[in-house]
């Protein structure tokens, strides 16, 4: 029991040692360099300027934390499960990948930045253009990497599924979707910070709520210790839930080849 | 019920991406009797494998009939009659051993057996007690190839399709796998179609053995194997036994030219 929790504490310090140690040295070194080159601080803040501004306006900060988080995380599972749809329809027939296909690059290509003013102009100023936004930014990764995963299934499998006169949804449901999950979570990966990109730059655009708005407001104002707390509090916000991601990934994926540490005797 | 496997006339053709027609069958005839053992003998490329996918209906033969049991592939596919094992496992890895066995009765639930056997018995046929809830990555190649087998014949099938299923483990496991698989035979009695490009794992396992040419101009040449079912590892050492795989190699060299 003891050893147990010994042991977990040497495995928490061998994933969060390194970063911190990183993060530590990155700090220090900003933090030197600000003050001892005198820099303004209107032009770069030290570190310690942006830790007290964030710490004395922890409430405005959490709360716009939240909303932000919110749009990216609606977004990301409107955009997910879209794309999720998509997929299994395209997997179905060449002839629907090939048709659909382009529709699905042209949704990529389009700077998000060109139309998020478009959506505030369409959907107003409420939620529902961040949602879209970050379900737009969302959508391409997810749809490609589950057509891969699913079209990547064993053609063993498949051959003995069909040697059975399995049909066509029995393959799917039993082999090809859940072959696709290594790839489905990659592309959350890939998608997780995307979103959570797609509603800062939709916040930019409309209402006073969230941490876009709030770096906005401290860009009109000059006050780079709000917009780097800004920033910050983004970069905490990617870490955790990219960590989620993995976490996720870790229990879901234990038969994949990329979780596999130990446990082989083959 | 004879079970039987009959091939009539059945040709395949490849065309390659520079426009060039492969023949890898041409007018292949046989049948393999009720219960009977099977090898197909061949070097790689002639065919042995399109020929059991043909067998199994996954493939359309250009010309020729196929019968299983009386049926055509197709329906033999729907009554659930074939059991396919490859040289890969193929099993899946999220799936325990308890459910990857479980996976044939688990589709075209149309068809369903009360002459099944239990998952419970398969596992144990196959030697694999107490690894019911392991996952395929957590076993060694030999005991993969067990839940190969044990999911190939949950279903009870007439026939069994093996493609090259030992191929890719290591001598010690499969000298002790054709044993196994033997017994096993021996208390589910299906017709086996067997392809393999080992000689003496043809001779040790079969009633008969087909040498497959080169080039589909050639003709397939016949072994019978006169050892009796039972076999034994002493048997091995016997000099019919090596006669056999002799003239198994001759005719696969002869052939080959």
């Amino acid at each position: 029991m003891r050893e147990d929790l010994i042991n977990r504490a040497k495995q928490s310090l061998y994933w969060i040692g390194p970063p911190v140690v990183v993060f530590a040295l990155v700090f220090a070194l900003w933090e030197i360099s600000v003050r001892v080159s005198e820099i303004e601080p209107y032009l770069l803040p030290p570190p310690s300027r942006i830790i007290i501004e964030v710490v004395t306006n922890i409430s405005e900060y959490c709360l716009n934390t939240l909303v932000t988080m919110g749009e990216a995380i609606g977004g990301f599972i409107l955009g997910a499960a879209v794309a999720i749809i998509g997929a299994t329809v395209m997997y179905q027939s060449r002839f629907l990948e090939r048709g659909l296909l382009p529709l699905a690059i042209l949704i990529k290509v389009t700077p998000i930045i060109a139309i998020a003013p478009l959506f505030v102009i369409w959907f107003g100023f409420g939620l529902l253009p961040k949602l879209l936004i970050a379900a737009i930014i969302t959508f391409f990764p997810v749809l490609v990497n589950c057509l891969a995963g699913m079209r990547a299934t064993s053609s063993d499998i498949t051959d003995l599924l069909k040697s059975l006169n399995a049909s066509k949804f029995e393959i799917m449901i039993k082999a090809s979707f859940p072959n696709s999950y290594p790839y489905l979570l990659s592309s959350f990966k890939i998608a997780i910070p995307l979103a959570v990109i797609g509603a800062v730059v939709a916040e930019w655009f409309s209402g006073d709520r969230g941490l876009g708005s709030m770096i906005i407001r401290a860009n009109n104002n000059l006050d780079m210790p709000q917009l780097f707390g800004a920033v910050f509090m983004l970069a905490l916000m990617g870490i955790l839930l990219t960590t989620l991601v993995l976490y996720i990934e870790k229990k879901l994926l234990f038969w994949h080849d990329s979780q596999k540490v130990e446990n082989d005797i083959g | 019920m004879n079970n039987r496997i009959e091939v009539y006339n059945v040709s395949k053709s490849y065309v390659s991406k520079n426009g060039v027609e492969n023949k890898v069958l041409n007018s292949v005839n046989f049948v393999i009797k009720h219960s009977e053992f099977v090898s197909i003998v061949g070097p790689s490329g002639c065919g042995k494998t399109t020929l059991l996918k043909i067998i199994s209906g996954l493939l359309p033969p250009d010309s020729g009939t196929v019968v299983i049991d009386g049926d055509s592939p197709e329906i033999s596919q729907s009554k659930k009659h074939i059991g396919y094992m490859f040289q890969d496992p193929a099993l899946i890895p999220w799936r325990t051993v308890y459910d990857n066995i479980r996976l044939p009765t688990e589709v075209n639930k149309a068809i369903t057996d009360e002459h099944y056997r239990t998952i419970e018995e398969l596992i144990s046929l196959v030697g694999l007690n107490g690894f019911e809830y392991h996952y395929p990555y957590q076993l060694s190649g030999g005991m993969r190839q067990r839940v190969s087998l044990a999911r190939a014949l949950s279903i009870n099938p007439k026939v069994l399709l093996m493609d090259e299923p030992f191929g890719s483990l290591d001598e010690i496991t499969r000298e002790t796998m054709h044993y196994e698989l033997l017994e096993l035979l021996d208390k589910t009695k299906p017709t086996v179609l067997f392809v393999t490009h080992n000689s003496t794992e043809a001779v040790l396992l079969s009633d008969r053995v087909f040498v497959m040419p080169k080039s589909a101009a050639g003709a397939m040449k016949i072994v019978n194997v006169n050892l009796g079912r039972t076999r034994s590892e002493k048997m091995e050492s016997s000099v019919l036994f090596n006669q056999l795989v002799n003239q198994v190699r001759s005719s696969y060299k002869c052939v080959k030219t």
